[in-house]
């Protein structure tokens, strides 16, 4: 036997009070000396037995009385088939309605979707239940989303939150939404438990290889007071959907991911996205289908303010930025397309890759939407340590000249997205270093204790460095203070500075011997790496020497504190040139030369100026809002520059609901935080209370509306559906498990489910008697103690004593 | 510091005055040496007038002196002194159970008010009074004097005696009639909470040596009621290892029979002996139960 409110026990202490009471009036008994003891003594001699029978009686009644209630209350049931027999005892049923994105298919071309089959299943299950049944609505997504906040009596109720439910890109998590329903289950007060999912029975959200999922499911129905019955109805077999053999086997494209080829896109700058389409189908895709790109929402007007009409989605083939054919895709394989373009306008785009001319079973997968974020420049501080006597000995000339591209005249003058800002080392420490996406040390002997310091926090909150060492730096300040043993910013230590031999000119006489044959030069190194994805042909590379070095160490393959350093340059003999290291949040490259052409000619060549604008945009990465984020992965929104105090956010999300968002601080900058990122699609944030602006490009860079997106489980698209071997498994692991295969069969086994009787009608009329028992047994005794006395005391001159007890 | 003796608070004036016009007659003959009211076994002893007093209803208008009548045309009485030679010992009950008081006074001071008055009126009336105070043993015993003086002494045994002690009223009675020679008036002011036999065999031995009895009861009303409602101790007055606790409701009953019994024994047993048994509560006034038990008693002689 077993309490389906274990807590109300507690209430067994009630049992007490009698005899409490009784003791306290033991206790509280009043004091008289007295005279006629002998009467006394001769009264209690001819009744005491008969008093101390009727006062047991009476405690034990009072006592079994409030027994009787509480346990009544604590509602106990007699867990045994054989007593449930033919009982009538209530339910608890959780319908879980799946709400992944795979139930957007049709089982067939032209009927209902999965989704809506699911919805008229879960309503014909909330028509069969019982008066005292109770029922809750969970769409079960990548997170469980209750339609309704508890179980609920209410049938009208049920069907509205049904009306209400969403299809989302999601996928399902089926162990998470039996947890859900678990819980949910643990707050109701019938008997019966049961969980009734509805879904499309794709494998891919059962996540039947995540053992600690399952194993945490079991936990939770094992701890249940009454564990619940788990019924799936798999749609896929619904009635009048005929699946023949012919529509099983359908190519299904889907377009998995969508990829920036470089870290940074700015405007007018050519970008390109890598695309990747797979086919999940059994047959493969048939030809001529595009891949296009275009606005995922429509932007008129270009500037969307907080308060305006939300902007209506696109429409098919309007607005098409790109296309790209796509090739024939076999079955269960995919490709990799690159659409190439470039954005006009700065700010956030949202963005949608689409198959056209194309349609399958499940469209959902057939687009995908992301966020780019356009840059209108990127602010970097160069800090000039030999800014020389002439501009053409200044160490940054080179440099400066690369982030400024002259044009020939006639030409359209080029546009770098690098804005740099040239200062001395002398006034770092008057200078706004949070205002900036770099900072290059360019032959910087050493900087001051406090220059280090806020260098070091600023790298640490996301801000990227660039160290180029020269002549002028002081390497005992580089090693100890900017290194300090691995534990500084530097990825490496730096060696005396040590020319490199080169091959001598076949007519300067006698080769020295210990001059290598070839030429050493400075190349990517060949496992590459993401700075140079634009600069990495070899050809850029041709004849790059490098005359003098400081000796870098090479990075260690596994070190002991989690920082991996990669080499971003080398020299051809396999001395590395620059090293990479991430510093807490931001990252930092050091490189083995300066910037100008004092120790090598390579920063007049052409590929230079790509080398440093594509590392000024690989270190400026980390600053910047990630807008495409995983599920589950925190979204980290920044304050807009025209924020201020009365500066409000709030979110979105695909399933419509909305949150306020907070701000907090997050190293030198506010953000907002949003963590309830596990449905993909996009989430709208919409500021208000922004400071107006004259400037157009401001208010492009940063709208009011700023959509993120949460990336699609590419595992949704697949068709694999759950096997006899793994219902099997779950079915064990949860004590049981019923699969019907139409609507008709889960509704009758929601009826014959009935695991044991519940006692509290029994107890509530042993309760009602034992209170009879109590008002028969206290009125005897009350009438016999105070009724009046018919035969009093004759005592005196014809006087007769008697004492009226009320 | 209060001039008056404490002895005094037991004479009542109030009462007093009541019970002045009632005087004890000895019902039986009792041996003397005045003869007067009592009839005494001693003829031709002559009678001293002593005053005069103003009638009043109950006086036996033989007594009306028709001459002082004829000059101021009012009624009175002539009293006379040395009228008799009664004797007579009070015997006052001073164990623990007389201390119980309830809501009135407490038995004891109740019998010792009774106690005082019978002396002061009987020694007014020339009569020799004695005091016995006893609990389960006799305490003091003040042999009869007739001196107006004695008076003093009783009321100062009286007032300095204090309830204690186990009741034995059984052989109290016997001792005390052993000691008394000559017969006479024995007064019994007590609860009588002894066993009812041993009571009964006392009371049988003053009657076998022609002592006349008058057996004064006297209960506090709620042990004649018995009123408790609520959980209660009672502790013994007579022996303070003892006590009960219970629930008074449950006993009640039985308790009220248990004390009717009793005092319907007591009244026909004393009554088969002719022994004047006088039942009075503390909340009675005892000036009211007394002055009515004489008024009836000076009826009986006059027939």
């Amino acid at each position: 036997m077993t309490f389906l409110a274990y807590g109300i026990l507690f209430g067994l202490a009630l049992a007490a009070i009698p005899v409490i009471i009784h003791l306290l009036n033991r206790r509280k008994a009043r004091v008289i000396d007295w005279g006629a003891m002998r009467f006394l003594e001769f009264s209690l001699a001819t009744r005491g037995r008969r008093i101390l029978i009727e006062e047991i009686l009476l405690l034990a009644v009072r006592t079994l009385l409030i027994v009787a209630l509480v346990l009544a209350a604590a509602r106990p049931l007699l867990v045994n088939r054989y007593f449930a027999r033919g009982g009538q005892a209530n339910q608890d049923v959780v319908i879980l309605l799946d709400g992944s994105m795979s139930m957007g298919a049709a089982p067939v071309v032209g009927q209902d979707t999965y989704f809506e089959a699911g919805r008229s299943a879960a309503r014909r299950a909330i028509e069969r239940l019982r008066p005292g049944d109770a029922v809750a609505v969970v769409l079960a997504a990548a997170a469980p989303h209750p339609l309704t906040q508890q179980l609920t009596y209410d049938r009208k109720a049920a069907n509205d939150a049904l009306d209400r439910a969403l299809l989302t890109d999601g996928t399902l998590d089926v162990p998470a939404a039996l947890e859900q329903a678990a819980k949910i289950l643990a707050q109701g007060r019938n008997p019966n438990k049961r969980i009734v999912l509805i879904s499309d029975g794709r494998s891919h959200g059962w996540r039947v290889n995540s053992e600690e999922a399952w194993q945490s499911v079991a936990r939770e129905f094992a701890d249940a007071k009454s564990p619940p019955l788990l019924t799936v109805l798999r749609l896929a077999a619904h009635e009048g959907a005929s699946e023949s053999a012919a529509e099983s086997r359908v190519a299904n494209l889907a377009v998995e991911q969508v990829r920036l080829t470089r870290p940074v896109v700015g405007t007018h700058m050519p970008i390109k996205l890598e695309v990747v389409v797979r086919n999940t189908g059994d047959n493969e895709c048939v030809p001529e289908v595009l891949l296009a790109l275009r606005p995922a929402l429509s932007r008129t007007p270009a500037v969307s303010e907080a308060g305006s009409p939300p902007p209506a989605p696109g429409k098919p083939g309007a607005d098409i930025i790109a296309t790209a054919a796509l090739p024939v895709i076999q079955a269960h394989q995919q490709a990799t397309v690159q659409i190439e373009t470039q954005f006009s306008e700065p700010g956030p785009h949202l963005l949608r890759v689409e198959l056209t001319n194309y349609s399958d079973r499940l469209d959902a997968d057939n687009r995908l939407d992301f966020a780019v974020g356009v840059l209108d420049s990127l602010p970097v501080l160069l800090v000039d340590g030999d800014p020389g006597d002439k501009p053409e000995n200044d160490e940054l000339f080179n440099l400066k000249a690369a982030f400024q591209p002259q044009s020939e005249p006639g030409e359209r003058q080029m546009e770098f997205l690098v804005r740099p800002t040239v200062i001395g080392p002398a006034i770092l420490g008057n200078t706004t270093l949070g205002d900036y996406q770099a900072i290059v040390l360019a032959n910087v002997d050493r900087l001051a204790d406090g220059d280090v310091a806020r260098l070091k926090e600023f790298v640490a909150n996301g801000g990227g460095l660039l160290v180029a060492p020269g002549d002028k730096a002081d390497l005992k300040f580089y090693n100890d203070v900017l290194y300090a043993d691995g534990q500084g910013l530097l990825p490496s230590a730096l060696a005396p500075a040590e020319a490199i031999r080169q091959p001598a000119p076949a007519a300067a006489g006698s080769p020295d011997p210990a001059a290598p044959k070839e030429a050493v030069t400075l190349m990517p190194p060949p496992t590459g790496h993401p700075a140079l994805i634009e600069c990495a042909a070899a050809t850029w590379w041709q004849n790059v020497r490098e005359n003098r070095h400081y000796p870098l160490t090479a990075p260690a393959d596994k070190p002991a504190d989690g920082r991996e350093t990669s080499v971003v340059l080398q020299l051809s003999d396999g001395r590395p040139f620059a090293l990479d290291r991430g510093f807490e949040q931001g990252r930092v490259v050091l490189m083995g030369g300066p910037l100008d052409t004092a120790w090598s000619p390579a920063p007049s060549r052409v590929v230079y100026v790509l080398l440093v604008n594509e590392l000024m945009h690989y270190l400026s990465a980390a600053r910047r809002a990630e807008l495409n984020v995983q599920p589950g992965q925190t979204m980290a929104i920044p304050l807009p520059q025209r924020a201020d105090s009365a500066t409000a956010a709030t979110i979105a999300t695909p399933g419509g609901e909305h949150f306020d968002l907070t701000r907090v601080r997050e190293g030198d900058r506010w953000v907002y935080r949003f963590d309830r990122t596990l449905d993909p699609g996009v989430y709208t944030v919409r500021y208000s209370g922004l400071t107006d602006v004259a400037d157009p490009t401001e208010k492009l860079c940063e709208p009011a509306v700023v959509h993120y997106t949460v990336v699609r489980d590419a595992g949704e698209s697949t068709m694999d559906l759950l096997d006899g071997t793994a219902r099997d498994e779950i079915g064990k692991m949860l004590g049981g498990a019923q699969f019907p295969a139409e609507t008709g069969e889960m509704l009758d086994t929601m009826s014959d489910y009935n695991p044991g009787r519940e006692l509290w009608r029994w107890l509530v009329a042993a309760a009602m008697a034992l209170l009879l028992l109590e008002i028969l047994l206290s009125g005897h005794i009350t009438r016999s103690r105070h009724g009046e006395l018919t035969g009093g005391v004759s005592f005196g001159e014809g006087v007769k004593h008697t004492h009226v007890v009320r | 510091m209060d001039p008056r003796p404490a002895y005094l608070d037991l004479l009542d004036p109030m009462a007093l005055a009541k019970l002045g016009r009632l005087e004890l007659i000895a019902r039986q003959v009792v041996e003397g040496f005045v003869s007067g009211r009592h009839k005494s076994p001693y003829k031709g002893f002559s009678v001293e007038f002593a005053e005069h007093r103003e009638y009043s209803p109950g006086d036996d208008i033989r007594d009306i002196d028709w001459r002082v009548y004829g000059k101021s045309d009012r009624y009175y009485i002539k009293q006379y002194e040395e009228e008799t030679n009664l004797r007579a010992n009070i015997l006052l009950d001073a164990s623990g159970s007389m201390a119980y008081a309830g809501k009135t006074v407490s038995k004891f001071r109740y019998a010792q008010m009774l106690a005082a008055s019978l002396a002061h009126l009987m020694l007014r009336q020339s009569d020799a009074v004695g005091l016995v105070t006893y609990d389960s043993t006799v305490r003091r015993y003040i042999p009869p004097r007739s001196r107006a003086s004695h008076l003093r002494a009783m009321l100062e045994e009286m007032s300095d005696t204090q309830p204690g002690g186990e009741t034995s009223l059984g052989g109290i009675f016997h001792d005390v009639a052993e000691r008394i020679f000559r017969r006479g008036l024995v007064v019994v002011i007590s609860d009588l909470f002894d066993d009812v036999d041993r009571l009964l065999g006392g009371l049988h031995h003053f009657r076998y040596k022609r002592h006349e009895v008058l057996l004064i009861h006297v209960m506090a009303p709620e042990e004649l009621t018995f009123p408790f409602t609520s959980w209660t101790q009672f502790r013994n007055l007579e022996r303070a290892d003892h006590r009960l606790q219970l629930d008074p409701r449950s006993v009640r009953d039985q308790y009220l029979q248990a004390v009717a019994s009793f005092v319907g024994q007591l009244r026909r047993e004393t009554g088969r002996m002719e022994i004047d048994y006088i039942q009075v509560d503390t909340a009675t006034p005892f000036d009211v139960a007394l002055s009515g038990y004489l008024g009836r008693r000076m009826a009986r002689k006059k027939k």
